[in-house]
């Protein structure tokens, strides 16, 4: 007990310090900071506000639904936080040098396990903790909740949830790494993205929002009450529907019916705290064991690159692009954990299109309705834009890591080379959003996909420059871990401007396509997209400019700075 | 103190260590020598608890680091050849959390790190963060960090990698005076010199088997007779056997 309080209260101080040089950029970096955080917690306090205001007063899709989808949310939320536990919990718990380093004194290991997984857990899931606050003060704001009840919502609802999708994370990662062990990286990869992929599908197909608002709607304008026939079973049995059903009860004043709920959500964390200190106190050590001795055991085969090799001649004539772009191609592709995260973030992207079937269909009648399914699902292939620069460009230039005096001892220009390193993430998110948006859109009209493609690639290059530029300013090169740095107080600065970004295009978006689905809808006989047109060029051409300096600016003070 | 009982360590077909049977007796200054990749800092990591051990068990003081590795650790202080240290607190900060986890008393812990920052010469650095120190101040600090809570045998993992002139007398001289107070010293390393100057006993292992195991004297002894310097001879032992 005595060595947990220590630990707490050293990590504690840790991090409270920043760092202390007292400079110009530093103070501009915690002002900006504090503003960039500041602004985002009003924001989306109004956002939800207004959404609840839409949903529920414009719409009046009634109080039932309004929980249902909020229940489909928080199970993307559930698996978000709980794949990317995963994911970093791995690097966390098996390869850290501060578990090493725990692991060489006397502590027990599941004391070190435990310390080291929720050091994991708030240090990733400050951002969604600050984002989930801000929603959560808009929704009782709504409803006219009291502080008290917001704070008990929080502390017994959504906390434990968060962290009933950590521990199930880090439980289905020591269950992982040893069926690895036996049975190889591969094929235990593809297994548990298999797994994850049919929970998903089966998930969307049980819960179908379509099948929901046709069933609800038949009751309508009765729409308030509990349709808990309506819901299969095994569905109401998740923690997102715990939450969603909490809230209901809540929001509609009866406090004491969401009892049961919070419950039954903290009783699911008492039970997985228990499996999972039960779990690694057994098997922690043996694990860690395990994971090095498969490390240090891998076969030292030659590693081939083919034709794409250093020494082979190459199509690219500048032998600095060709040294760059092989290098950056070969560190990416030797590095399962950029590997598998991309491979698991694909993943998820051709479920959530194959998902899409249908959603089309819903309240095709109702232009506004309809034309704000479009948006969601269009804002959907933002995010994942979003991600996916978060993810693979910000850590780029703290990548550059202990390496970096090579670059800077060389005779060339280190921003050029940083933009060369741009390049390959930037293609890859590129090729990929774009084929998201021609599948998603193309759901709703084949019309719109056009139109809509200057906006992708404009946002692809806006979003990219926006993590360049501040992943440079928030540089860490002591870190090796991209998912750490992804996570990190800079990344969480990106992360906001970005749903800047995301709300400006509703903005922007929203006139044209209501214009477009209101013609569409009433039969006329010309259906114009010059708006579209008009706006999707405008905005392409100026995220162009505005990438265009932020890169300039971020190469530049890059040069400056390493 | 420290023994090694048919320990074996086995990396899928690779036996990076082959059945070590090794005793270091109470006092000793035990340097662990061999070329790159030989089975050193392997053996050290399962002394440790870091690495698991394939066959055979290792024991410090009688406590298996297998069968009772939290009480095994009690038993030594470890400096690794990379020292972990935190990066935002001082060293002060460090020395007093790293005594939290062996649960050493307040005023013990505060009279053994004044006694400490006098004898590796810490100084005002003490007071700084760690991010602000040489690779040498590093070693120290680590150094110190395995002295605090009087350990009955001392690890040490290619201690004077990185090290300044003054920073490696500093540690040589605490090492000899260490071991000569009773206290059991076992240091891999690459630099012979160090061995010839402060080492009691020697062992050398190569491709994972222990090819040499004696005292200094006799090293020295072999080393006369072939009319070698102390490199030759250990390029000519662990050469033989490849």
């Amino acid at each position: 007990m005595k060595q947990t309080a220590i630990f707490i209260w050293y990590k504690i101080l840790m991090f409270i310090r920043y760092d202390k040089t007292v400079s110009l950029m530093n103070i501009l970096k915690s002002v900006g900071s504090f503003a960039v955080y500041s602004g985002f917690a009003a924001g989306s306090f109004f956002f939800s506000v207004k959404t609840l205001e839409f949903l529920l007063v414009t719409q009046n899709i009634g109080l039932f639904l309004f929980h249902q989808f909020l229940s489909v949310i928080l199970f993307v939320f559930f698996l978000s936080i709980n794949v990317g536990n995963i994911v970093v919990s791995y690097t966390t718990l098996f390869k850290s040098p501060e578990a090493a380093f725990l692991l060489s004194k006397p502590v027990n290991p599941v004391r070190v396990f435990m310390i080291k997984f929720f050091d994991n857990f708030f240090y990733s899931s400050g951002t969604l903790m600050m984002v989930l606050i801000s929603f959560l003060a808009g929704y009782a704001w709504y409803f006219k909740l009291d502080l008290l009840t917001a704070v008990f919502i929080y502390i017994f609802g959504f906390f434990p949830f968060m962290l009933n999708a950590g521990l199930t994370g880090v439980l289905v990662l020591l269950i992982i790494i040893n069926i690895i062990v036996k049975y190889g990286i591969k094929r235990t990869a593809a297994a548990v993205g298999l797994t994850y992929a049919a929970a998903l599908i089966f998930f969307f197909s049980a819960a179908s929002p379509v099948t929901l608002v046709n069933e609800v709607m038949k009751y309508y304008p009765d729409i308030n009450r509990y349709f808990a026939d309506l819901i299969p079973a095994h569905i109401r049995l998740l923690p997102n529907s715990w939450l969603s059903d909490t809230m209901f009860w809540i929001s509609s004043g009866n406090f004491s019916a969401a009892l049961p709920y919070f419950a039954g959500q903290l009783a699911l964390t008492a039970f997985l705290l228990t499996m999972v200190t039960f779990t690694a106190d057994k098997i922690y050590l043996k694990t860690w064991h395990r994971t090095v001795d498969y490390r240090e055991s891998k076969p030292e085969e030659k590693i081939r690159t083919g034709r794409f090799g250093f020494g082979k001649g190459s199509s690219i004539k500048d032998p600095l692009h060709e040294s760059v772009i092989k290098r950056e191609f070969f560190l990416f592709m030797r590095e399962p954990v950029q590997t598998v995260h991309l491979a698991v973030m694909v993943l998820l992207m051709l479920i959530y299109t194959i998902s899409l079937r249908g959603l089309a269909n819903i309240a095709a009648k109702q232009v506004q309705l309809y034309s704000l399914i479009f948006l969601a699902v269009y804002i959907f292939n933002i995010f994942f834009i979003v991600t996916l620069s978060l993810r693979f460009i910000y850590p780029l230039v703290s990548l550059e890591g202990k390496t970096v005096w090579k670059i800077r001892s060389a005779p060339v220009n280190t921003g050029s080379i940083l933009l060369i390193k741009l390049m390959f993430p930037i293609l890859l998110i590129m090729v990929i959003s774009l084929l998201l948006s021609i599948f998603s859109v193309g759901r709703f009209s084949i019309d719109l996909i056009l139109p809509v493609l200057p906006v992708t690639v404009g946002t692809v290059l806006l979003v990219s420059a926006l993590n360049f530029a501040i992943g440079g300013l928030f540089v860490n090169l002591g870190e090796k871990n991209p998912v750490r740095i992804s996570s990190s107080q800079g990344a969480s600065i990106s992360f906001l401007l970005s749903a800047v970004i995301i709300i400006f295009l509703v903005l922007l978006l929203y006139g044209p396509v209501h214009g477009y689905f209101t013609e569409l809808r009433y039969a006329y006989e010309r259906v114009s997209l010059r708006l579209f047109y008009q706006r999707s060029f405008v905005y392409f051409i100026v995220s162009g400019v505005i990438s265009y300096l932020l890169i300039k600016a971020g190469s530049r003070s890059l040069e400056r700075d390493l | 103190m420290i023994e090694f009982n048919n320990l074996s360590k086995n990396f899928g077909a690779f036996k990076a260590v082959d059945n070590l049977n090794l005793k270091v007796s109470g006092g000793a200054l035990f340097g662990f020598l061999g070329p790159n990749g030989a089975g050193k800092s392997t053996t050290i990591k399962m002394l440790t608890g870091i690495y698991g051990i394939t066959e055979g068990d290792i024991t410090v003081c009688g406590i298996s680091i297998k069968d009772d590795p939290v009480k095994a650790k009690m038993k030594f202080g470890y400096i690794p050849d990379q020292p972990y240290l935190y990066d935002k607190l001082t060293g002060i900060e460090f020395l007093w959390f790293c005594g939290g986890l062996y649960s050493i008393e307040k005023k013990v812990l505060r009279q053994k790190t004044e006694e400490l920052i006098e004898r590796l010469k810490l100084g005002d650095w003490i007071y700084k963060r760690t991010e602000e120190y040489s690779q040498g101040m590093k070693q120290r600090i680590a150094i110190a960090s395995a002295f605090l809570h009087e350990p009955d045998v001392i690890i040490l993992d290619e201690p004077m990698v990185g090290l300044d002139p003054q920073s490696a007398q500093i540690v040589k001289k605490l090492l000899r005076a260490e071991s000569e107070g009773g206290r059991t010293v076992f240091m891999s390393t690459h630099s012979l010199n160090v061995v010839e100057e402060i080492c009691t006993d020697v062992g050398i292992i190569n491709r994972g088997r222990l090819i040499f195991n004696g005292t200094l004297t006799e090293l020295l002894k072999d080393k006369n007779e072939l009319q070698n310097d102390f490199e030759s001879l250990f390029i000519e032992i662990t050469r033989e056997k490849e």
